[in-house]
């Protein structure tokens, strides 16, 4: 009886374990292991900023570890604020989590890169080839990497087929087309960079290529502007599913200010703005972000609100010369030029050879119809910054436009169209003069590098139309269309 | 300690290549920044060594250029220091002796030359604001004669040169400057992880111009900026090498400007000069991207006789090498060259030189970051980085040497400046390097020599040291191009003698220079060992060695 009950018992308890076993595998194999949530060493040293908006990405995760999602969340969160090995560590996890999905396994790649292991990074790049064979971004990120590596073999297959998957990303051509001139051969880049030039006209990269295989087979004048048109490079991958959303979890301080100045570089003034005020919440009282968010302000036409801020910077710190410089302008806004004025006369006494101190000061004069003491205001910025082109272009415009005298204006704006060839508002202004002065050939000759600097500028037909009408010829029908 | 990745390392250790000597040796110095609270960006820049004969007893002394104080207060650390050499492995401070004074400057860096050719090696050093000119007196004193000389130059300037910019025979001076910067000017930055920090130079947007002097041969010195030209071109400039780029029989420059465009200044004689960076090849990554230059030096990697540009860079950009081609630069990238394993460090005081006399030159690149990096590896330095010895290989590849660093124990900390040279006379060459807010290496070659070597004094008919000169060396049929070049690498003076690595050869079969002005000359043969003189007008005529190949 015992004997028969002891073995009921057993193959109950047995039976017990067994589902239990069954169950847990189940429950593992259907939602994966739990895995281990990193947090960078430094975590609580980090600014409140970026802090709050990682912790707000690793509680969920923690509370859910086996949310892929809130795990890619983290992930990109880390990497987009250079925490790569903490985001190498998720993005490895989500590459087994997630084996149909080509970015986990990209990003295990990128972040290998910004951890300088290349060789490592080229490897899994090869692999997210190899298994998602249309995946663009893949053969683009394969394609970077070999080159890198001097692998020309794999980089060649590797932006063939990235022009096949992506006919329209320029950065199919433009590999293959650095490529051959790493290969040495300049004449068989040239029509790839062109392509890629037409396909991408704002890729400095593209023009960088053109113009150094234009100089390999001697062609200068062309090489020229094509390196000017490739200055400041800046290296950005083929975007991917994963980058928007990369961006928005930028919070380190640094780099949320630099996409505020980047917007504001840009002409965003609102995007910046908003950048800002996102820092302002943590860091209220810091005086360079209260500048710069004046100056956003400013631009946003709310003088009032700028010089509300800059005066709380001023009055801590009255030998602060941007903001003198920001209260000048903001008042320059309101229109109240003798204020602005001042302040640009402070910040030219507290820095004399600051150009945007200069330029300030120009700013007032001109709004108080002082257009000589502007354009010596200008001058005195461009001594201080000769080498920059944008105050010739200004100097040259207030000749031209106050003052009347085109021959000066000229002068001045061919200076700047000699240091910075690729600057586009140069080039109208230069073929209005010109024909103001009745130089129509110099005027269509300036035109035709219009056309190469900026091709699709939709002033372009009306200036050849007005030199038309000046000299009653027909041009080719070449001519862009608006 | 972090060790890089995807990059050739030897697996066994090796013997050690220096020792690590300064405090045995007598010296003191003790580098400032004068770093407080507040990240004022000149704390991270500064740091130099120059290596001079200034007693004119055959033996290298060394000059430290210390920072100073930007904050309220006294000025911390030592001040610039010089020590003289005692022939024993030891140094003396002779700064007070020597008049030299820093006062309230604040140091970054020097270059020594004898700009006024009475056979005594001068000093100038660069300063946050007004730089010094200090005439050696022969009697072991210096004189600050800056104002006289006409050589202020009230910039941020970094690195100088002195060459001869026009053949005269006088030495003018080219002197770089990285940001136009005041305290008022100053921007808060920050970290990856909010904590304050030092900005990047392009935050400020104000570069700065680079300043020539023409040497007027009355001890002054004509400020040509303008008229020469270099007014066309900005930059962050760092660093500064001189060579003739383009064989032209005259003397270029090539300036190292950070997160801005490189540029080469051509020489188009009578004191005009061309940026021809961005047409050559010099002024950007093969992307076009611009990259934080910081030290530079020539070297011409692949014996061709053609002269390349060796420059370092900010972590995660990996040092970069412009090949010259007959005169136009291509930036190389290589899994073996000398870029090797630089991705994870920055460097700034570089030198080649041939430390173990293989007849291949080496490399040493001193390394400390700018920027809070993701860990720190001295806890109580985060900018502190190991420095790298490479060891070449020929063809211009390269190995990283094990132990790193070549010193048994690996010597971390936030190093600027570098300086070569045979400090000891003993043939082989010993590296100085300056350590931001810490003592200075001294490091002593004694790696196990591969063969013997020479070094050679290069003068002029009145015996007087002659930058820029060429040397083309053939040994058992080989052939090594080395240029005489003191004043290159970051805000340092290396030693004027060049020195040469023989391998297996016993000997010297003859030596070709091209002097700055494009003339050729043959001497020799010698015997390895010694350091011989070659005196323009006393060698054969010759033409043609330094053809491109």
């Amino acid at each position: 009886m015992f004997r028969i009950k002891y073995r009921r018992h057993l193959a109950a308890i047995f039976a017990g374990a067994l589902a239990i076993v069954l169950g847990i595998r189940a429950y593992v194999s259907t939602l994966g292991p739990v895995l281990p949530v990193p947090v960078p060493a430094d975590f609580a040293q980090l600014d409140s900023l970026l802090k709050s908006h990682l912790m707000a990405c690793i509680r969920p995760l923690r509370d859910s570890p086996r949310d892929s999602h809130l795990r890619e969340e983290l992930a990109l969160a880390y990497a987009a604020n250079g925490f790569w090995s903490e985001a190498q560590l998720l993005f490895d996890q989500l590459s087994i989590l997630d084996p149909q999905d080509p970015l986990p396994l990209l990003y295990s790649g990128v972040a290998r890169e910004e951890l300088h292991d290349p060789a490592a990074s080229l490897v899994l790049y090869r692999r997210v080839t190899e298994m998602f064979p249309q995946f663009a971004p893949g053969w683009s990120r394969l394609g970077t990497a070999a080159l890198e590596a001097d692998s020309f073999d794999v980089a060649q297959s590797a932006f063939a087929r990235l022009t096949s998957l992506a006919p329209q990303e320029w950065r199919g051509p433009a590999g293959a087309g650095e490529l051959e001139l790493r290969r040495g051969k300049p004449g068989e880049a040239i029509p790839l960079l062109e392509r890629a030039v037409q396909l991408n006209p704002d890729s400095r990269t593209a023009h960088h290529l053109l113009g150094r295989s234009y100089l390999s087979m001697g062609r200068t004048n062309e090489a020229s502007l094509q390196l000017a048109l490739g200055r400041n490079v800046e290296g950005h991958p083929m975007p991917d599913a994963w980058t928007d959303r990369a961006l928005a979890h930028i919070k380190s301080r640094a780099d949320v200010l630099r996409l505020a100045k980047d917007a504001l570089d840009e002409g965003d003034p609102a995007t910046a703005a908003r950048y800002y005020e996102e820092i302002r919440v943590h860091h209220p009282n810091e005086p360079e972000l209260l500048n710069q968010l004046a100056i956003a302000y400013n631009r946003l036409n709310q003088p009032a609100k700028a010089i509300d801020l800059v005066e709380r910077v001023l009055k801590t710190d009255p030998r602060h010369v941007a903001a003198q410089i920001t209260a000048a302008y903001a008042n320059s806004t309101l229109g109240r030029y003798t204020e602005a004025l001042a302040h640009a006369d402070a910040a030219v006494q507290i820095t004399p050879d600051l150009a945007l101190a200069h330029l300030a000061r120009a700013n007032a004069f001109l709004g108080l119809n002082r257009d000589l003491e502007a354009v010596a205001a200008l001058e005195s910025a461009h001594r201080a910054d000769p080498g920059n082109a944008q105050l010739l272009v200004e100097l040259g415009t207030i000749l031209w436009r106050n003052l009347d005298r085109p021959d000066a204006a000229l002068e001045r704006l061919e200076s700047a169209r000699k240091l910075d060839p690729a600057l586009a508002p140069i080039y109208p202004r230069i073929t209005a003069l010109y024909l103001q002065l009745g130089r129509t050939a110099d005027a269509l000759a300036t035109v035709e590098i219009w056309k190469l600097v900026r091709p699709k500028d939709p002033e372009i037909p009306a200036a050849l139309a007005r030199i038309q009408s000046s000299r009653g010829t027909q041009f080719p029908h070449s001519i862009p269309s608006p | 300690m972090p060790t890089n990745t995807g990059v050739p390392i030897p697996q066994s250790i090796g013997p050690a290549w220096f020792q690590e000597s300064a405090k045995s040796s007598g010296i003191q110095f003790q580098h400032a920044s004068g770093h407080q609270s507040r990240h004022w960006m000149p704390e991270m820049e500064s740091g130099g060594v120059g290596l001079l004969d200034y007693d004119g007893d055959g033996w290298l002394d060394i000059f430290f250029v210390s920072g100073g104080s930007l904050n309220p207060g006294p000025t911390p650390g030592s001040g610039n220091r010089l020590y003289r050499n005692l022939h024993n492995g030891r140094f003396e401070d002779v700064t007070h002796t020597s008049g030299i004074t820093s006062g309230s400057d604040y140091g970054m860096g020097c270059a020594c030359a004898d700009f006024d050719g009475d056979g005594w090696v001068d000093l100038y050093v660069t300063n946050l604001r007004t730089n010094r000119l200090w005439k050696n007196n022969g009697n072991g004193t210096f004189t600050d004669v800056t104002e006289k000389a006409g050589v202020t130059c009230p910039s941020w300037s970094t690195s100088a040169a002195f060459f001869d910019a026009n053949g005269d025979g006088l030495l003018d001076l080219v002197v770089v400057n990285y940001i136009k910067w005041t305290p008022e000017t100053e921007l808060a930055c920050f970290s990856r992880g909010g904590r304050p920090d030092y900005c990047s130079p392009l935050n400020y947007q104000a570069p700065a111009l680079t300043t020539l002097y023409r040497n007027r041969g009355d001890g002054t010195f004509e400020d040509v900026t303008k008229s020469a030209g270099l007014e066309q071109a900005y930059g962050n400039g760092l660093g500064v090498a001189v060579g003739d780029f383009n064989q032209d029989g005259r003397l270029d420059f090539f300036v190292a400007n950070d997160a801005m465009p490189n540029q080469l200044w051509l020489n188009q004689g009578n004191f005009r000069f061309i940026d021809e960076g961005l047409l050559r090849g010099c002024a950007l990554n093969s992307h076009g991207t611009a990259r934080a230059g910081m030290g530079v030096v020539t070297v011409d990697l692949l014996d061709r006789g053609w002269m390349d540009l060796f420059v370092t860079h900010l972590v995660g950009e990996g040092n970069g090498l412009f090949i010259n081609t007959n005169g136009y630069f291509i930036d190389t990238r290589s899994t073996r060259g000398p870029m090797t394993g630089s991705l994870p460090s920055t460097g700034f005081g570089v030198a080649f030189a041939d430390f173990d006399h293989d007849g291949i030159q080496d490399l040493y690149v001193a390394n400390g970051r700018v920027k809070y990096g993701d860990q720190s590896i001295l806890p109580e330095d985060p900018y502190a980085e190991p420095n790298s010895l490479l060891r070449g290989l020929g063809g211009g590849e390269f190995e990283r040497v094990n132990p790193e660093g070549g010193t048994t124990n690996p010597l971390v900390a936030t190093s600027r400046g570098l300086a070569i040279g045979d400090l000891d006379n003993d043939g082989d060459l010993d590296v100085v390097v300056v350590n931001r807010d810490s003592s200075p290496y001294l490091l002593r070659n004694e790696v196990p020599k591969r063969g013997r070597a020479i070094q050679f004094r290069v003068v002029d008919p009145q015996n007087h040291l002659v930058p820029n000169a060429r040397l083309c060396v053939e040994a058992a049929g080989r052939r090594q191009f080395r240029q005489a070049s003191p004043n290159e690498g970051y805000c340092s003076s290396q030693d004027p003698r060049v020195h040469v690595g023989l391998g297996v050869a016993n000997g010297v079969d003859r030596v070709t220079v091209r002097w700055p002005s494009g003339s050729e000359e043959i001497f020799g043969p010698y015997p390895a060992g010694g350091v011989v003189t070659l005196q323009q007008g006393s060698g054969k005529p010759a033409s043609g060695v330094f053809q491109y190949k």
